[in-house]
């Protein structure tokens, strides 16, 4: 089986966390994520990205060109995918997704690369927890916005904030370190999520100017 | 006018890439060919990279046609820029291992349409893509199929046995179909070799063909137009099998130019 294998680095020390709890949550709130998991590796956590190589031969980034026709064929993935970057704080979406676009019946749209959100590196990981908590943005740019309606949106934001708190944190919570994230660490994030995913449709609203949806 | 090449690999840890198309770029132009894209198509004929795949990658041939999109798109967003043109193919393997740009090199034109001194690249770094021994029907077949591209649907299944319960209580009605393709227009496909086929067994085929067939529409399960027999061609001695299956099916050869496309109108 192919994977790409990442550790934490100076670029985003807490990536091989801020990985893993974002595919614990893309699966529990059924966002087009790239399936991931932890690796051990001569003594330090790494963690697996294994569908980004499939189908066989990796499918290319997005690109600019084409994100108008992506958001055209995957609406409800777009809408779903603003509403998870908003709720972990992902201002580094950019072409960081596979899209099949040019071949009919092949549904394939996959999120990947998440190493500069949650406790990301722009911030020390307290920081960033109280960023979170916060009714900022966060992700102030992305790949589909003014590509997305509304009412998607707004769906997306209700099903999110309806999520119970105990799943998010569950999320977030491995009762041992990652690295350098540790417990008490972990526990502050899972609290943070539980407190922006009932913000998310304020934070939303809050930020129509820049999210840009049509109607 | 400067250009890179692209290459595909199988296995990038291991062997050299093939190549597989060329990128040119001059500064305000930029254009992309490569094996399948054919003058005037909007999309590429991808069964010319069955060999290159090779049967690893078979299934995922599709992939070739994003990627085609990518170089072509790439072009065009660039609008010829040499510094992101250069920068994009040297990250490339950022995305993947299996599609490589080599470095490149510069082309002397003498003035002419930048897509003719493409087209003159292609046909000397690239031309078409290497051809296997001769084929035999099986392995024909399969390119035919991969070439409609009917086997990219999710409902395409091979070797498939419908059971059709009659509804006055008579015994189920079974026949198999050796592939089948599902959803809201069912095409049932049944495959007959007559070259080289022993009379009995042939025999043998053709009548379960006919069988399958004939039960198929009585039951309603399939239409007469959407009942298709791939074949290869009977010498005239066997003619008169063709004869008899045209009572029940659409019968395809597939060693005929069009095949690909008529199997392609049947599903689409």
């Amino acid at each position: 089986m192919n994977a790409v294998l990442k550790a934490d680095n100076v670029e985003s020390p807490q990536c091989v966390y801020n990985e893993k709890v974002a595919t614990n949550l893309a699966q529990t709130l059924h966002i087009p994520n790239a399936a991931g998991v932890l690796a051990d590796t001569s003594g330090s956590t790494s963690f697996a990205s294994l569908e980004i190589a499939s189908p066989g031969i990796s499918l290319p980034n997005i690109r600019k060109s084409w994100i108008s026709g992506a958001a055209k064929l995957y609406p409800d993935y777009v809408a779903a995918l603003i509403v998870f970057d908003i709720l972990i704080g992902n201002n580094d979406r950019y072409q960081n997704l596979k899209v099949s676009l040019f071949t009919p019946h092949m549904d394939i749209f996959t999120a990947f690369d998440h190493s500069h959100a949650l406790l990301h590196p722009w911030h020390e990981p307290h920081k960033a927890v109280e960023l979170l908590m916060s009714d900022s943005l966060i992700a102030k740019k992305h790949t589909f916005y003014g590509h997305v309606s509304h009412e998607r949106l707004l769906h997306w934001g209700r099903r999110i904030k309806e999520t119970r708190n105990y799943l998010i944190k569950e999320c977030c919570e491995f009762g041992r370190p990652i690295n350098t994230v540790d417990v008490a660490m972990q526990k502050k994030l899972g609290v943070a999520l539980a407190y922006r995913k009932k913000r998310l449709l304020h934070i939303i609203a809050d930020h129509e100017d820049v999210i840009r949806w049509t109607t | 006018m400067e250009y890179r090449l692209i290459q595909f690999s199988r296995n990038p840890l291991r062997e050299e890439g093939k190549n597989i198309g060329v990128i040119a770029f001059d500064g305000s132009w930029a254009g992309f060919k490569a094996i399948g894209m054919l003058d005037g198509v909007e999309r590429a004929e991808l069964y010319g990279y069955s060999s290159i795949a090779g049967p690893d990658y078979r299934e995922s041939l599709w992939v070739f046609g994003e990627w085609i999109e990518w170089f072509k798109s790439l072009c065009m967003e660039s609008e010829g820029n040499r510094e992101r043109i250069n920068a994009e193919l040297s990250e490339l393997e950022n995305q993947t291992l299996h599609f490589i740009s080599t470095k490149g090199g510069y082309y002397e034109t003498t003035g002419e349409h930048p897509e003719t001194a493409l087209a003159e690249l292609f046909e000397e770094l690239v031309g078409k893509p290497p051809s296997g021994p001769k084929e035999g029907f099986k392995e024909l077949l399969e390119k035919i199929l991969h070439r409609a591209e009917i086997i990219f649907y999710p409902e395409f299944d091979r070797d498939v046995e419908v059971t059709i319960d009659p509804e006055n209580g008579a015994s189920p009605i079974v026949f198999t179909l050796d592939y089948y393709l599902g959803g809201e227009k069912r095409v049932g496909f049944k495959k007959i070799r007559f070259q080289n086929a022993r009379v009995a067994a042939l025999d043998a085929k053709v009548n379960d063909a006919i069988y399958t067939f004939s039960e198929a529409q009585k039951t309603g399960f399939l239409d007469k137009e959407r009942c298709v027999v791939l074949c290869d061609t009977p010498s005239a001695k066997r003619a008169n099998y063709i004869d008899r299956l045209q009572s029940v099916a659409t019968v395809i050869d597939i060693s005929k130019h069009r095949a690909y496309w008529d199997i392609s109108t049947i599903c689409s």
